[in-house]
């Protein structure tokens, strides 16, 4: 929820390199609706039948603390075409990319969506 | 040994005591402070130097005198630093990635949901936008 917060208030710098920031967790849409409330600026997408994690094999197994499965953290950039330009998932699941951090991401990976 | 050297020693034993207890908890609330203060979610490798040098002068204390109660501080100290320990080097561990997705290629098809319920689908991800994908690991 940190990051969210942390994304939410960065929200502008990611709209003037033409980035539209969606947070994915495996979160029912009640929760995630809650969640969208609090983070207007950003998109919230539910996961909850783990169709977009299993497809993409961002799903860790039995790895949550009550022994579900959950997701490792793993951000992935996508061109206007929706084509994959980069992916970086971090070694540890304790680590995330800053938003600064993410914004030079963008700056290397999407040149061509600066606006 | 003299009165005055076993006093000194004692002292030095309770120091080192505080001391260690001191390191172990104040590298746990360094943490809290890095990430709800400051928001830096890297891994924090100095919890490992915080864990062993509480252990070691923990360890000097019980040694100088080994009372019941520094050898369950003892205990209590090793086994909270261990386990900082497995997490920061085994548990928080991930794979690297050998997934389906690959640079310059669209993903998968998948059908998620936005949070009014609508359906959110690959065709989502084009538009007058690119799109920065992020996954989180737990519940919001």
């Amino acid at each position: 929820m940190v990051e969210l917060g942390q994304l939410e208030k960065q929200v502008a710098e990611f709209d003037k390199r033409g980035v539209r920031i969606v947070a994915v967790s495996l979160d029912d849409v009640a929760d995630t609706a809650e969640t969208q409330k609090r983070f207007p600026h950003l998109t919230i997408i539910s996961d909850a039948d783990e169709s977009l994690s299993k497809a993409i094999a961002v799903i860790a197994p039995q790895h949550s603390p009550s022994g579900g499965n959950t997701i490792s953290p793993t951000t992935i950039l996508l061109d206007k075409s929706g084509n994959v330009c980069w992916l970086f998932r971090p070694d540890r699941y304790i680590e995330r990319l800053s938003p600064a951090e993410l914004a030079t991401a963008i700056d290397q990976h999407l040149p061509k969506s600066k606006s | 040994m003299s009165a005055s050297s076993v006093v000194s020693h004692r002292s030095r034993a309770r120091w080192a005591l505080w001391l260690g207890i001191f390191c172990l908890f104040g590298g746990i609330a360094a943490y809290v402070v890095q990430l709800l203060v400051l928001h830096r979610t890297t891994t924090p490798w100095y919890l490992l130097a915080t864990a062993t040098i509480g252990f070691l002068l923990v360890l000097f204390a019980a040694i100088c005198r080994p009372t019941i109660l520094r050898v369950l501080t003892l205990l209590v100290v090793a086994a909270i630093g261990a386990a900082q320990w497995h997490l920061i080097l085994h548990e928080a561990k991930q794979p690297a990635y050998v997934g389906p997705v690959k640079t310059g290629l669209p993903l998968p098809e998948f059908q998620a949901k936005r949070a009014d319920g609508s359906a959110f689908t690959r065709t989502d991800l084009q538009g007058d936008q690119a799109t920065a994908l992020v996954f989180f690991r737990g519940h919001w």
